[in-house]
């Protein structure tokens, strides 16, 4: 009951108050110009060095939106930042790490069970150890739409169907 | 070129498997190793046996992989949240070569980071994952993604040389049939160790070539999946709920470095829209019972 009153209040909630990304931190990766839109032929505001942070305040398209520590702010080429600290975030997943996430993510082995409240993780002994579930594929094959329904919602939003071709890989 | 050379493949390797097969009866009189096999036979076992399987057999083996996530984690209870993504995905799977497919799509009731997809049109993300984006183009580049490892086929190919030529030659021989408890376990354990290693970094890399132009083609700016792989690389390496993941994928950055060769081709759709406002409103029941 409580619950069937508190979503859509809380959905009413999010439309007027909008949901605020947490500031996102990013690494330059090569000395580059912060310019005033969103255009590699925009003009030009400052130069901001590699290894420098700045933060992220919007993305459109290919460019973020990003203040540099001098608090100039303009636009950057995505290609020339990475989101994160830098150093710390090449991720490949190797054994070390993985050792750490282990032991971090209080996991009990092949279950998958969590320690930790609010936590449903998923690897691959989990899936190793899956029961095939068919009743649960009759349930993601009820929620499945018609055609014309993802075409009208598309519609609804203005969304206009484009012809492209592939890109080929890159050499 | 990639096209041209995977169609040469596909042509040849069925060729091959009939000359073993011809070579093998010649040396042991009229029995091959298979029985008695005519050209005919040798040569429609080969074409099966190599991923050629008709659509209702992709789809009941599609079946049996989803069934497995299914068993592992179950589906988000949030039905507008689902139909919403059932929406966006199948929109942007009309943009793909196979519109005709039965395309599905769930989320999973998990807090783990990460996407799946299953032969037939299966496609599954996981709650984690949905949270972690910004907007619809997002949700549509990540979608269409996946969609690409059903539309060229990545899983049921793997699946199927995972689990050898045998698993093929069977299903080629007897229809596909829930009766048929072997060929489903072998199946599903073929699906298991498939979703447990991943697929090959080269159907990865494919699928997010692909899936930025099948998002430009539904009318989203075509930077979303981008966008994803960003903010997944800026993600604390070590945070568990990226470990499935990043075992099973190339890392972010190297995904980021790839497709940043194609942006200006990009460029045109840059201004097309994102719809952080329909995300949002579409997904506040999920962020707020997170």
């Amino acid at each position: 009951m409580m619950r069937r009153v508190l979503l859509p209040l809380l959905a009413v909630f999010s439309l007027v108050q909008p949901v605020q990304a947490e500031e996102q931190v990013a690494t330059v990766l090569r000395d580059t110009q912060l310019r005033s839109a969103p255009y590699s032929d925009a003009g030009v505001i400052a130069t901001v060095k590699a290894k420098s942070r700045v933060t992220i305040l919007e993305r459109r398209g290919g460019w973020y939106q990003a203040r540099d520590s001098r608090r100039h702010t303009g636009w950057l080429r995505m290609s020339n930042i990475r989101i994160g600290e830098g150093g710390a975030t090449t991720g490949d997943g190797s054994g070390l790490g993985q050792t750490l996430r282990f032991l971090s993510s209080g996991r009990s082995g092949a279950s998958g069970v969590t320690v930790a409240t609010g936590i449903r993780g998923l690897d691959s002994a989990d899936v190793v150890n899956a029961t095939p579930d068919h009743n649960a594929v009759q349930r993601l094959d009820s929620f499945s739409v018609s055609a014309a329904a993802a075409k009208s919602f598309a519609l609804n939003a203005s969304l206009r169907s484009k012809r492209i071709g592939y890109l080929k890989e890159p050499e | 070129m990639h096209m041209e050379l995977s169609l040469k493949k596909a042509l040849l390797l069925p060729l091959l498997l009939l000359s073993v097969l011809l070579l093998a009866s010649c040396v042991q009189g009229e029995d091959g190793p298979l029985g008695k096999l005519n050209i005919e036979e040798a040569l429609q076992t080969a074409q099966k046996a190599f991923g050629e399987v008709d659509p209702e057999q992709e789809q009941l083996i599609g079946e049996e992989g989803v069934s497995v996530l299914l068993g592992a984690v179950p589906l988000v209870e949030n039905d507008p949240v689902q139909r919403y993504v059932n929406r966006v995905g199948h929109w942007v799977a009309l943009h793909t070569e196979r519109r005709n497919l039965n395309w599905k799509f769930g989320v999973l009731d998990s807090t783990d980071i990460n996407a799946f997809a299953a032969p037939g049109g299966y496609i599954l993300i996981t709650k984690g994952l949905l949270l972690k984006m910004q907007s619809e183009s997002e949700l549509a580049g990540t979608l269409a993604h996946e969609t690409v490892h059903v539309v060229r086929k990545h899983h049921l190919h793997a699946v199927q040389k995972n689990a050898r030529l045998d698993l093929a030659v069977q299903l080629a021989k007897t229809q596909v049939d829930e009766e048929h408890e072997e060929t489903m376990e072998k199946l599903s354990n073929g699906f298991k160790e498939l979703y447990a290693r991943g697929l090959d970094k080269g159907d990865e890399f494919e699928a997010d070539r692909m899936g930025v132009i099948i998002a430009a083609r539904s009318g989203y700016d075509p930077y979303g999946l981008p966008a994803v792989l960003q903010t997944l690389a800026g993600m604390n390496p070590n945070d568990s709920s990226l470990a499935f993941l990043f075992k099973t994928h190339p890392p972010p950055a190297k995904r980021l470095s790839l497709l940043e060769r194609l942006f200006n081709k990009l460029d045109p759709y840059a201004r097309q829209p994102q719809l952080k406002q329909r995300f949002e409103q579409n997904i506040a029941s999920l962020r707020a019972s997170s």
